[in-house]
Order: structure tokens, then C-alpha cells, then sequence
């Protein structure tokens, strides 16, 4: 597992079984087929059952939260792109590094179990003098 | 029954309307079974429900949708925490369509409030619409 410093991100990871995806879909009210109807899903562009990306997007809001703690959530941003479909029963992991371009910004992502970027972005914590906390 | 929403249905600049509800325990009590780790300060909700509730507002506001809508991009800004058991209030409004490669993108901003009126969450979502 990747150490953690304030350079770089505490991962947070998480398996997107057929249970978590159902899970989702209730906490959120979206039963969007193409995430809980494997016949429709199946007959889509994708193919199949993919998971509600904010499902995994989450996980980056948790990976920000361990390292900083919930307090540096006020003011924090997220910009991502679904870059990859999540599919059922992927591993998928958050994580990040700060940004050498614009201080308290890094750069984040989450990954699948074959180190693929399913979703990639940057994320904002509020700047103080001493840089983003 | 209302007509599904179409790609043709949007109008940039047109408010599509706002819902207000309050994160229940049955909601909160999933969220902690799916993601265990995830602690906020003891009087406030954890920062992904920002994301929930921007998610229920959409499912609550554009509908009917057509099947198989895809999220594309997503962009938020937490202005203040949400307290357990507030009111929160989100309005969507479209602020953008576009054809591109045979995809019909949509942009939704959203801006949430909650007790007094006070800002909780900005955000833009891209959309990528079915039909």
C-alpha cells in the first residue's frame, strides 16, 4: 500500500460487487438499467453492467478526508472525468498526488484492479500561508 | 404521463427545476454499510452525501429520463458542511447541450442550500443523453 504523506494521498479502495452496486443505487434513487439491469446493459455500447461512477467518485472525497481530515472538506473541490467504465466486481482505489502547478491542488484519480484510470481529475483543499492543509 | 425527457427538451439557461429533502437514517445507515471508513465530524454528514443528494435532485428533476444515460464529467465545490438532519434544497439548471461525435452532451449546474438559505455545494454535471 502506498505510504501516505501530505504529498500524496491516503488510498481508500473498495470492491464494486453486484451488492454495492444495488446498494447505490438505492442510497441515490438511480436505477438507471445500464447499472442494475444486466439484459438491457448487456444490449447497450457497453455491453454490459457498469457501475454509477459516483459510486467510485466517492472514494476520492474519503481518500481526501483520511489524509486531511473532514474539517478540510469546507471549500474543497472536485473537477473529474468518467474516463473508464467501472464494471461489476472491479477493485477500485482512490488516490492522489498534489499538483506541482497551483498550490492545494492535486491531481486524483481512481484506479481498477489493472492499475486503469476509471476516473481522473483534480481535486481543491482551501490554501492557507502554509500551502493546502 | 409526462413525455421523456429528450436531448431536444433542453433549453440552455432554463432552470429545470429544484427539489428539497433531508438525508434520512436509512439512507445514512446504507452509506455507512458501503463505506464504513467514512467518518465526518460528529454534528455534520460525510462529504460524499453532497454527491447523493446532487444525484437524488437530478433523478427527482429531470424525469422520465431515457434508459442509459451516462455520466460524463462531474465538477463540485463543498461550501459548508451539511448538517445532520438539514433541509437541503438543490436546483438544476441547464447551462449547456452539444452534438459531438454522434453524442448528444448535456451540462447541468447546480447550486444546493440548505437552513436560512445557506450555500452548501456548486457543482456542473456533463451528461451524456441517450435519446
Amino acid at each position: 500500500m502506498m505510504e501516505t504523506t501530505l504529498d500524496s494521498l491516503k488510498p481508500v479502495a473498495l470492491t464494486v460487487d453486484r451488492q454495492a452496486i444495488l446498494a447505490y443505487a438505492r442510497i441515490t434513487g438511480d436505477f438507471n438499467p445500464i447499472h442494475v439491469d444486466p439484459e438491457f446493459a448487456a444490449s447497450t455500447p457497453l455491453g454490459g453492467v457498469i457501475a454509477h461512477g459516483t459510486l467510485s467518485l466517492n472514494l476520492i472525497w474519503q481518500s481526501l478526508a483520511a489524509t486531511f481530515g473532514s474539517q478540510a472538506m469546507r471549500g474543497a473541490a472536485i473537477d473529474v472525468r468518467f474516463a473508464k467504465p467501472v464494471r461489476e466486481n472491479d477493485r477500485v482505489e482512490a488516490g492522489g498526488r498534489r499538483s506541482t502547478n497551483e498550490p492545494g491542488r492535486f491531481d486524483v484519480w481512481v484506479k481498477n484492479q489493472d492499475g486503469i484510470a476509471v476516473i481522473e481529475g483534480t481535486a481543491t483543499l482551501f490554501v492557507t500561508k502554509e500551502g493546502a492543509r | 404521463m409526462a413525455a421523456v425527457l429528450t436531448f431536444d427538451s433542453f433549453q440552455p439557461g432554463a432552470s429545470m427545476g429544484r427539489a428539497t429533502e433531508v438525508i434520512d437514517a436509512e439512507v445514512l445507515d446504507a452509506w455507512r454499510q458501503l463505506y464504513p471508513w467514512d467518518a465526518a465530524a460528529a454534528d455534520a454528514l460525510p462529504s460524499g452525501i453532497a454527491t447523493v443528494l446532487l444525484m437524488r435532485a437530478y433523478m427527482r428533476i429531470l424525469t422520465p429520463r431515457p434508459p442509459g444515460n451516462i455520466h460524463a464529467r462531474q465538477r463540485l465545490e463543498l461550501l459548508a458542511p451539511i448538517a445532520s438532519g438539514e433541509e437541503v434544497t438543490t436546483e438544476i439548471e441547464c447551462v449547456g447541450k452539444e452534438l459531438k461525435r454522434e453524442r448528444r452532451y448535456v451540462e447541468l449546474a447546480c447550486r444546493a442550500s440548505g437552513k436560512a438559505g445557506r450555500p452548501l455545494f456548486d457543482g456542473r454535471m456533463t451528461i451524456i443523453w441517450a435519446a
